[in-house]
């Protein structure tokens, strides 16, 4: 059932992110040919004698900068569509059908939440395919494509794990569990916003989720620098007086991961315990507290 | 089949508050299967909240409800059919959208019986459901509900927003239509309409029941219809 319920909670975002995505793509199309054509024009200084070559280029300038401010609005139009959806289906007059589905609560929301995280999984890889497009096509004068910034990219990346090796696996498995509780948590976050939006208020909804947002991340804020006190401490006692002796890249690495990996682990630790409360709690108030109008 | 057999729908000494304000009170029947029963009663008796019970779209703050000897759940939800005072189906959805989805979810939906009610009823099955209008809206929504082979339907007002001709095809597709064992519970302001389809019904009235009999018996041991008969229990 699970699978089911997945399945047409991601259709039914699809429905609208797709075109989303599409047009993201399409709007950075334009821009990284109008600035192609804008910096081959002003490097082969066609344009220093021409009024309307000037005008046009002053256009597409313009053109560009809107699809750039573009790109940036569709991704908290993303964001907006996803908690929309879960808001409509679970809160409004849809939520007379996904509560009478014979699945339990807990495979309603496992469902919210795996469509929402796929889709922004989704939406940073078409956000990075924009800017290698952007970067390939966008930024040389001379060449068709600019390859130099992803030589080097990957020049650093195979020099780091020359002199590193093995001692980037940590960090690297780290950081990827990182974005995964970090996108689940900050999804889950406004899902019981909205919940308890919709518990404690039947006209103003969406102001008492608002409401309740600002409430919980100054309460998660307040636990967060708590909790992160008597690391600092520890961190200052350590780390006030930089080593004597010159390091080599090896030492640094170790120096400073040493220094940052405590806090890292501690955050992941709060946010997964703060993910498993979120869930719990809007499973807890969906069951129980709920009252669809 | 006797009114003694198997119970599909029973609520026990069931109290709901919204907040410090009572709904139902001390609510104890238990509904037998296989009848079609009115749940019948003036505005804000309770009659939406004893049927949102049972769906599990809320909890009772004491006392308990039972779909065939268990507590709302998933098991339940799979044999309830529950048609709700809304219309509840995405407005993005066509109607093909929407069968698609309950042969999903509902393994005793029946594809078949629904496509030839919606052509019956004339509903063009590419529609958007957000094209619709709010009485063919409902008509989608009961075609779907009575195509199920459920063992309790619960319709809260289903005949409201339709007119007089669709009204009766309507009734005709529920008699028709529903299992020989399920149990049907009909809330409505329209007693009159679909007073010849009850078998038995309720009474309802600040959230306690103060009549539950059959049709049959009223008609015969009194003499009145339960149109009449709502006139003067419920006389403002």
């Amino acid at each position: 059932m699970l699978a089911k319920l997945i399945k047409h909670d991601f259709r039914a975002l699809s429905k609208v992110l797709v075109p989303t995505h599409l047009a993201i793509l399409a709007a950075t199309i334009i821009a990284t040919i109008g600035i192609a054509v804008n910096t081959r024009n002003s490097w082969s200084g066609v344009l220093e004698n021409s009024y309307t070559l000037h005008v046009l280029e002053t256009i597409m300038m313009f053109i560009c900068v809107l699809m750039l401010i573009a790109i940036f609005a569709s991704l908290i139009l993303v964001a907006f569509i996803i908690f929309q959806r879960f808001y409509k289906s679970f809160m409004c007059d849809e939520g007379y059908l996904s509560f009478t589905l014979p699945v339990t609560t807990s495979q309603l929301l496992w469902s919210k939440l795996i469509s929402a995280a796929a889709w922004i999984v989704i939406n940073m890889l078409v956000v990075a395919l924009c800017a290698v497009i952007f970067v390939l096509f966008g930024t040389s004068s001379t060449q068709f494509a600019n390859t130099e910034f992803f030589r080097d990219f990957f020049g650093f990346i195979s020099q780091a794990n020359a002199m590193l090796g093995s001692k980037l696996v940590l960090p690297t498995i780290e950081f990827i569990v990182m974005m995964i509780v970090s996108v689940a948590y900050n999804i889950l976050e406004v899902y019981l916003c909205l919940i308890i939006g919709g518990v404690l208020s039947q006209k103003h909804k969406i102001l008492a989720a608002i409401g309740t947002y600002f409430g919980i991340n100054m309460v998660v804020g307040i636990i967060c620098s708590l909790a992160q006190i008597p690391m600092v401490t520890r961190l200052t006692n350590n780390y006030t007086y930089a080593p004597e002796t010159p390091m080599d890249g090896v030492e640094a690495f170790d120096f400073v991961f040493g220094a940052i990996n405590p806090y890292f682990l501690l955050s992941i630790g709060i946010s997964i315990v703060l993910c498993i409360a979120f869930f719990w709690a809007s499973h807890y108030l969906l069951k129980n507290k709920l009252n669809l109008e | 089949m006797s009114l003694m057999s198997e119970i599909t729908l029973e609520y026990k000494s069931l109290d709901k508050y919204y907040g410090n304000r009572p709904v139902l009170h001390n609510l104890s029947v238990a509904l037998p299967a296989g009848k079609i029963i009115g749940l019948l009663g003036p505005n804000g008796s309770g009659k939406t909240t004893m049927i949102k019970l049972a769906c599990g779209l809320l909890t009772p703050t004491h006392g308990e409800v039972l779909i065939c000897g268990k507590k709302p759940g998933a098991e339940t939800k799979s044999v309830v059919s529950y048609l709700p005072e809304r219309t509840y189906l995405p407005d993005w959805m066509t109607v093909q959208d929407a069968l698609n989805y309950f042969v999903d979810f509902y393994q005793d939906f029946d594809y078949a019986r629904a496509v030839k009610m919606l052509e019956s009823l004339q509903v063009p099955a590419k529609a958007r459901i957000k094209t619709l209008s709010k009485g063919t809206k409902e008509k989608v929504q009961l075609v779907l509900v009575m195509s199920r082979q459920a063992k309790l339907y619960l319709l809260d007002e289903p005949i409201g927003g339709v007119d007089p001709a669709a009204r009766d095809y309507i009734l005709n597709t529920i008699l028709t239509n529903y299992n020989e064992d399920a149990t049907v519970l009909i809330s409505t302001h329209l007693i009159a309409d679909i007073e010849r389809t009850l078998d038995e019904f309720i009474f309802l009235q600040n959230g306690q029941i103060v009549s539950y009999a059959s049709t049959d018996s009223l008609r015969e041991d009194m003499g009145k219809s339960i149109d009449t008969y709502f006139r003067e229990v419920f006389r403002c």
